[in-house]
């Protein structure tokens, strides 16, 4: 009895000691990262096949400003690159020269997050910010994803898809941590299943699927619509919103991107609204701004098109894990 | 099996018992357990983690309507916990989520000494990741330690140390946790033998 009795007494000391042993306050800590972001926005007004959109360039310009002000803030480094498809058929790069390379075709939105990962490290972060039109993809059949630009004036198809393949496939092998933040319709669907159950976990398509570094910041669920205003997308005024961006003012900032190591390429970005200096982000929770606390301030949306109500409903993805945006303790 | 069955099973099966306790006139007894401590989380291999472990911190509230001695002072109590666990300390880019748990709760107490006893717990609970309601079942196996700081005789207090060692066992992954915090019991009714006494759990 004693034994046992001196056994309990010593067990929770002895299983103390060995777990902070092994936690986050002893272990080495990670070098500070960069966040590598690849913004993507299209208006189709060069072609005839797809509706007009009128808030997605102004939403990837108005995120590329809030991330790269936030970056300011909280003292982290962000390299920027824009794919941006503006305006009409006169406007499509030729295919051979350096603009095309910033042109979202489908081929050039694969290449680019190629490049771009061989720019980052283990720590760093990839994010992919995409607003435009998207497509319910059935079954693994290439027809559906993210509608990307046309390839030429005259293609004969208006647009060509990035796949749920294609971009997961391309973001899974990047080094570090990846968020994906998608403004399209259906674009539910590009969200992995996280395979809580063992069965789960012995299906090799799910787990070729599932990256565990990869983290989600989606529009709607995979069978909803994504609506935007003139001001920009429902979904992105709300993560603009819990970044801390307010609507008056102007902001005028010059990105910083990767110079003669890939595209030599730089912008002096102008756009309406603001991140007031020394503000504090709604979403930051003590030093850090989480994913997490992004997606939980985005509200679930009911809009009224043609007398019909229209759910949109803000993803993100499943699991345990989250991810740290900023954090001034890097 | 799902949560609701699992809680009407759990349920006939407190009460039948506790009927059974009637029938003998033991006291009836309610209990209160509340620990707070360090929770840790053991990423599975596929989850890629940078850490070995993810340090929480955790608060378990416990109560039990029903408390009852089956033999040589070893008490059986029955109710319900509920857990709140913060999210894990962060580490470069990664972090885990917080989370809640809600469910039925089962207890063994055994005495080892005057003051001493151990218990052994078993909890199943509906685990619901906090902002993002993504929710797993969750069952929590505890050995407790306890020593009584408070025993007066005639009274119908009781109050003790607790040192909960807790796993956690999920479809995902294990969880460890060891908290410190008190057991509080109150009898509520008492048996009558010759004179008037009170009776409580050892």
């Amino acid at each position: 009895m004693k034994r046992l009795t001196r056994f309990l007494q010593l067990l929770p000391l002895f299983l103390m000691v060995i777990s902070f042993s092994a936690c986050e306050l002893v272990m080495p800590k990670p070098e500070k990262p960069t966040i590598h972001a690849l913004y993507i926005a299209l208006d189709y007004k060069n072609t005839d096949q797809l509706n007009d959109l009128n808030g997605t360039l102004i939403d990837a310009r108005r995120m590329a400003t809030a991330i790269n002000k936030r970056g300011e803030t909280q003292g982290v480094r962000v390299y920027t690159t824009m794919m941006i498809q503006e305006g009409s058929a006169a406007n499509i790069p030729e295919g051979s020269s350096p603009a095309y390379k910033l042109y979202p075709t489908r081929s050039e939105i694969i290449a680019r997050i190629t490049e771009i990962g061989t720019q980052m490290k283990e720590n760093d972060i990839f994010l992919f910010y995409y607003s435009g039109h998207g497509a319910l993809e059935v079954d693994n059949s290439g027809l559906g994803g993210l509608v990307a630009a046309k390839t030429s004036a005259d293609a004969p198809n208006g647009y060509e898809f990035l796949t749920i393949n294609d971009l997961q496939g391309t973001v899974s092998i990047l080094p570090g941590r990846k968020l994906i933040i998608i403004d399209a319709c259906n674009s539910g669907q590009f969200i992995s299943k996280y395979p809580r159950e063992k069965e789960d976990r012995e299906i090799p398509m799910i787990m070729e699927q599932y990256d565990p570094n990869t983290f989600y910041l989606i529009a709607v669920a995979a069978e909803q619509l994504s609506w935007e205003t003139a001001a920009g997308g429902i979904f992105t005024n709300h993560v603009l919103d819990a970044l801390g961006w307010v609507r008056t003012g102007t902001t005028t900032i010059a990105i910083e991107s990767y110079g003669t190591k890939l595209i030599e390429d730089s912008y002096i970005l102008q756009v309406t609204g603001n991140i007031p200096t020394h503000s504090i982000a709604p979403s930051q929770d003590g030093s850090a701004i989480k994913v997490n606390d992004i997606y939980s301030l985005i509200p679930k949306e009911r809009i009224s098109s043609g007398g019909i109500l229209n759910y949109q409903d803000a993803q993100t993805g499943k699991g345990p894990k989250d991810m740290v945006l900023f954090d001034k303790n890097w | 099996m799902t949560l609701p069955v699992l809680i009407v099973i759990f349920l006939l099966s407190a009460q039948a018992l506790s009927a059974a306790q009637d029938k003998e006139s033991y006291p009836l007894t309610v209990q209160l357990r509340a620990d707070a401590g360090w929770y840790g989380s053991i990423p599975s291999a596929f989850h890629e983690d940078p850490l070995p472990l993810r340090s929480h911190f955790m608060v378990n509230i416990s109560a039990y309507p029903v408390v009852f001695t089956l033999f040589d002072s070893v008490g059986l109590a029955a109710g319900f916990s509920f857990s709140s666990v913060t999210e894990s300390l962060a580490y470069g880019t990664s972090i885990w989520r917080p989370f809640f748990a809600l469910g039925p709760i089962l207890d063994v107490t055994i005495p080892l000494q005057d003051r001493l006893a151990v218990t052994i717990s078993a909890m199943y609970s509906r685990s619901v990741y906090a902002k993002t309601s993504d929710y797993s079942d969750v069952w929590r196996l505890a050995l407790i330690g306890e020593w009584e700081l408070l025993s007066v005789e005639q009274s119908k207090h009781r109050l003790a140390l607790n040192i909960p060692v807790q796993l956690d066992v999920r479809p995902d992954y294990f969880s460890v946790s060891i908290t410190v915090g008190l057991r509080w019991r109150y009898v509520v009714a008492i048996k009558e033998k010759g004179e008037k006494q009170y009776e409580a759990l050892n």
